[in-house]
């Protein structure tokens, strides 16, 4: 009867033990992994992409925007301390129009409104083409803010220029002064909807739009106040778009971070129309060395 | 003696005769007056109704989009300064120089002025985005914008027309207020306020003389500074065609050459509803006419300076700007404004012949024309040649063709200044009789001494 | 004696189940990453900034330096942090590394920076970051170029001649209109 229940022990403990071994192990690795971090279990929620698509979401992932944005007699003063500037690398930039479509959605704005224009660019006859994303560039000497008959739009400190759409009384005079086409303007009645509508203006947002007035690329103070990226640097797959504080003399695309004069002085980033005077605070880095030939980007 | 107190009872009699000549203007409206303003009202009427539908739906009604984002609002503003300007030219230059067969002229040239720049700052009103926040002009001013300086300058301007209309106008009032028997109440009411106590005293007219003088005066610089400012609201743009220096002076060359025609036409349509054939004579055309075929040269001028430097060039998208206009999509446009509108009337006008009433009011007729498109020409075909190019955008955005809302508002703006032209002209005596009387009794005295 | 004999076997497995448990535990605990000592120190040499760290493994009592290890330095800006240094800052045997610093970067109104050293993704460190001050920066005085006279500026700040120009031609020019009204004044009072 030893003999039996040794036997029974020797090959039934074989098991046990390798089925205790593993299931000791699972246990040990879930202790150890208590003692890390672990995600709350929160409520999913649907949203929409920039892109279109329907995903669901953590609740708990999701931070309201336009949570931090002044009021219209605030957003005159500019962030403290504080000179953004914006680099565009053209050698990067493939056409993907993610910025558009980013802009697009966090402004509520339709196609025929763009703040950003994804331009085809050739020099001259004989250099290759270029994609040219263009957008208000926060001039230093802006004609737009000189002509401005009542003041609606404004230079700040942080070197960001607003439109106060409660102000502007729609002259077009600014459209006519800026030389670079930057602003369009609310011809009709602006399609938004109800909630857009809803959302209380401030000239940090640019939203909702108003019937009559112009309006602008304005390097998203609201999300500059949070801390954040604008959402067209975030959105470029490509990296093409740098952002920052001329102050700190850092930039950054949301990828890497380089000091700003350093990526000016390497890449030789020049200004758009330099010749004009209006001291533009959005610098280009050439289209040179790019890896891609210009018309498999073509739409 | 006894002939010459005969003599200068005949004179007295014989300015009666002509002073109820001269108010037999202002004497109740015939039928046919009473048409053409109804005319005027229903254009008027007709603007009103599209100038509603672009408060309702906003300026999406228009053709103008984001680059070509100024229009015909725009050109027909500068087009009614331009003609505003008669009024310095002909009330306040010819009349400083003395020229004397140019007196009867002034109150036409005066009411004109006043209409046009009346009209002018309704047009532009016309063309704000937002014209419920107008008093944001008042409030928040920049006195740095070029449109703040126009805004200034136009009311300024206004103010001293409306003070040159009414101040030589004075003693006529006075007459109307005291000859005038058959007119409606409310209207001896109105002379009678509106003649200011006028008595004939030495004293008043002593002061009416030195008003008018100063007025003269001053209404010269400002009359060159508000056509001089409105071209500044182009010229302090980086814009083809725009960032010119020559812009200024351009502008005030065919101002006064605008308000040149628009007299020889007023004078002509005048003439013949009026029946005023005594006071403007073949003689009047004659000499208008040479005026504006000297005005018409100095323009050319300014005209050939605006485009031979940038055409030489072809800079960027200054070339292209000038390429479009001499041979591209505004070819036709500009040769007929250049050709038809400026050198052959200059051709024409050279000749006695050509300086008949009718013929010359033809001719004004198209130098009138030729400005208005030659103002179109300055501020449209500019916009659509930025810097960047225009890409990704709907085919509207590319060509300009006005709307029906734009056309039917800028006929009844022309309408509006008719309006108050006519209503003007009924209201008031439209040859200066004080000032026509006295310089013809200067004649006969001096005939009857020789 | 049949019972007893029963749950015997049933009393040693779960003896054996314990043991096993405790095991894996350890088994665990012998693969985990060390934590990591980090100490610094800033080398100024005017132009030739360095700042040099040394890496210690934490060994029950004892510091074990780390030797080919990665460290990344980066000073904190407003959005993300700005990588100082070449690509890979290895340490050596004696688990140091010097980093050479920019003696021009710009720091806050007197020049102070703040620094993070982190050590990520390391074979056997855990993730590390240890946060220090430097002032080392350039200090950045914020000039007021909004307050003063331009043309692109508030109504206030018109420049003055500007100011004064259109004051005084306004004044001159109505001044004679008013005058002029009031001469008309005079006539009716005749």
């Amino acid at each position: 009867m030893n003999k039996k229940v040794k036997k029974g022990i020797t090959r039934r403990s074989l098991l046990r033990y390798t089925g205790l071994l593993g299931l000791g192990s699972i246990i040990g690795g879930k202790l150890i992994s208590c003692s890390s971090t672990s995600e709350p279990e929160g409520k999913l929620v649907k949203v929409m992409t920039p892109d279109g698509k329907l995903m669901e979401v953590n609740e708990d992932h999701l931070t309201l925007s336009h949570t931090h944005h002044a009021s219209i007699e605030d957003s005159r003063k500019g962030i403290p301390g504080r000179k953004f500037v914006m680099v565009v690398d053209l050698a990067k930039c493939k056409n993907a129009r993610d910025c558009i479509r980013a802009c697009e959605h966090h402004h509520n704005l339709t196609p025929d409104r763009p703040f950003i224009k994804v331009l085809e660019i050739q020099d001259n006859p004989r250099s290759a083409p270029y994609w040219m994303p263009k957008k208000c560039f926060q001039c230093d000497n802006p004609p737009c803010v000189k002509v401005c008959p009542v003041g609606a739009t404004y230079k700040r400190s942080d070197n960001i220029v607003l439109v106060d759409n409660v102000r502007c009384i729609g002259c077009r005079f600014c459209m006519a002064a800026c030389p670079y086409s930057a602003r369009v303007f609310n011809w009709g009645k602006p399609k938004q909807s109800q909630d857009v509508m809803n959302l209380k203006y401030s000239p940090e947002t640019s939203t909702p739009s108003k019937i009559g007035t112009v309006e602008k690329c304005d390097f998203c103070p609201d999300m500059i106040r949070d801390k954040k990226l604008p959402h067209c640097i975030t959105a470029c797959p490509n990296g093409v778009l740098y952002f920052g504080d001329a102050n700190e003399d850092t930039v950054t695309n949301g990828d890497e971070t380089v000091r700003l004069s350093k990526l000016l002085r390497e890449k030789a980033g020049y200004r758009y129309l330099e010749e004009l005077g209006t001291e533009p605070n959005v610098y280009y880095l050439p289209p040179v060395d790019r890896l891609f030939p210009f018309k498999d980007t073509k739409a | 003696m006894i002939n010459d107190s005969k003599i200068k009872q005949d004179i007295k009699s014989d300015d009666d005769k002509m002073i109820d000549k001269l108010l037999s203007t202002v004497k109740s409206p015939k039928a046919i007056f009473k048409i053409w303003i109804i005319v005027l009202l229903i254009i008027i009427g007709f603007g009103c109704f599209a100038y509603y539908r672009q408060l309702r739906f906003g300026l999406i009604v228009t053709s103008m989009r984001d680059y070509t984002s100024w229009g015909i609002y725009i050109s027909n503003f500068v087009f009614f300064v331009a003609v505003s300007l008669i009024g310095s030219l002909v009330s306040s230059i010819l009349k400083l120089a003395k020229v004397k067969w140019s007196y009867p002229l002034t109150r036409i040239s005066e009411i004109i002025a006043v209409a046009a720049i009346i009209c002018a700052a309704i047009i532009i009103i016309v063309d704000m985005g937002r014209p419920d926040r107008f008093l944001n002009v008042i409030f928040y001013g920049r006195i740095q914008s070029p449109i703040i300086w126009d805004v200034l300058v136009i009311m300024t301007y206004l103010v001293i027309s409306l003070l040159l209309l009414y101040l030589p106008l004075l003693p006529d009032i006075a007459l109307c207020r005291d000859r005038l028997k058959h007119i409606s109440v409310w209207r001896k009411k109105m002379y009678k306020i509106l003649a200011l106590n006028w008595q004939n005293k030495p004293g008043q007219l002593r002061r009416l003389k030195k008003t008018s003088t100063i007025l003269e005066i001053m209404v010269i610089p400002v009359a060159f500074a508000i056509h001089t400012i409105t071209s500044w609201l182009f010229a302090t743009t980086w814009r083809p065609g725009w960032d010119s220096t020559n812009l200024g002076p351009y502008f005030v060359s065919g101002a006064f050459m605008l308000g040149a025609a628009v007299i020889i036409i007023a004078m002509f349509f005048v003439r013949r509803s009026f029946n005023l054939q005594d006071f403007i004579s073949n003689d009047h055309f004659d000499k208008m006419g040479k005026i504006l075929v000297m005005l018409s040269l100095v323009y050319l001028y300014f005209n050939i300076n605006e485009y031979l430097g940038p055409a030489f060039k072809m800079v960027g998208v200054e070339g292209e700007h000038i390429t479009e206009l001499f041979s591209g999509d505004y070819a036709t446009m500009y040769w007929l404004v250049q050709i038809p509108g400026l050198m052959l009337p200059i051709l024409i006008m050279l000749f006695k012949r050509g300086r008949q009433p009718f013929i010359i009011m033809i001719v004004s007729f198209f130098v009138l024309m030729g400005a208005w498109f030659k103002r179109f020409l300055i501020v449209i075909p500019s916009l659509q040649h930025p810097y960047l190019p225009i890409q990704d955008v709907d085919e509207s955005y590319l060509h300009y063709y006005p709307t029906w809302e734009e056309w039917a508002i800028t006929l009844a703006s022309f309408a509006g200044v008719l309006l108050i032209i006519s209503l003007l002209l009924k209201l008031f005596p439209i040859i200066p009789i004080q000032e026509y009387i006295n310089q013809d009794k200067t004649n006969k005295e001096q005939t009857v001494e020789s | 004696m049949k019972n007893l004999f029963l749950i015997q076997p049933k009393y040693n497995l779960v003896r054996k189940f314990l043991l096993l448990i405790l095991l894996s535990c350890n088994c665990m605990a012998f693969s985990q990453k060390k934590s990591a000592e980090i100490r610094y120190r800033f080398i100024d040499d005017e132009s030739d900034k360095r700042v040099a760290i040394q890496v210690f493994q934490i060994e029950g009592t004892e510091l074990k330096a780390v030797e080919e290890l990665d460290v990344l330095l980066y000073v904190e800006r407003l959005f993300t942090n700005l990588p100082v240094g070449n690509l890979f800052n290895t340490t050596d045997e004696t688990g140091l590394v010097e980093i050479n610093f920019p003696s021009d970067l710009p720091g806050d109104s007197i020049g102070n920076l703040n620094l993070i050293i982190r050590i990520e993704d390391a074979e056997s460190i855990r993730d590390t970051s240890v946060y220090a001050k430097v002032k080392w920066g350039v200090p950045i005085l914020h000039d007021k170029t909004e307050e003063k006279r331009s043309l692109w500026a508030t109504r206030a700040n018109a420049p003055i001649s500007l100011i004064i120009l259109v004051n005084s031609l306004l004044l001159v020019v109505w001044g004679i209109i008013l005058y002029i009204c009031y001469e008309m004044y005079l006539i009716r009072k005749e």
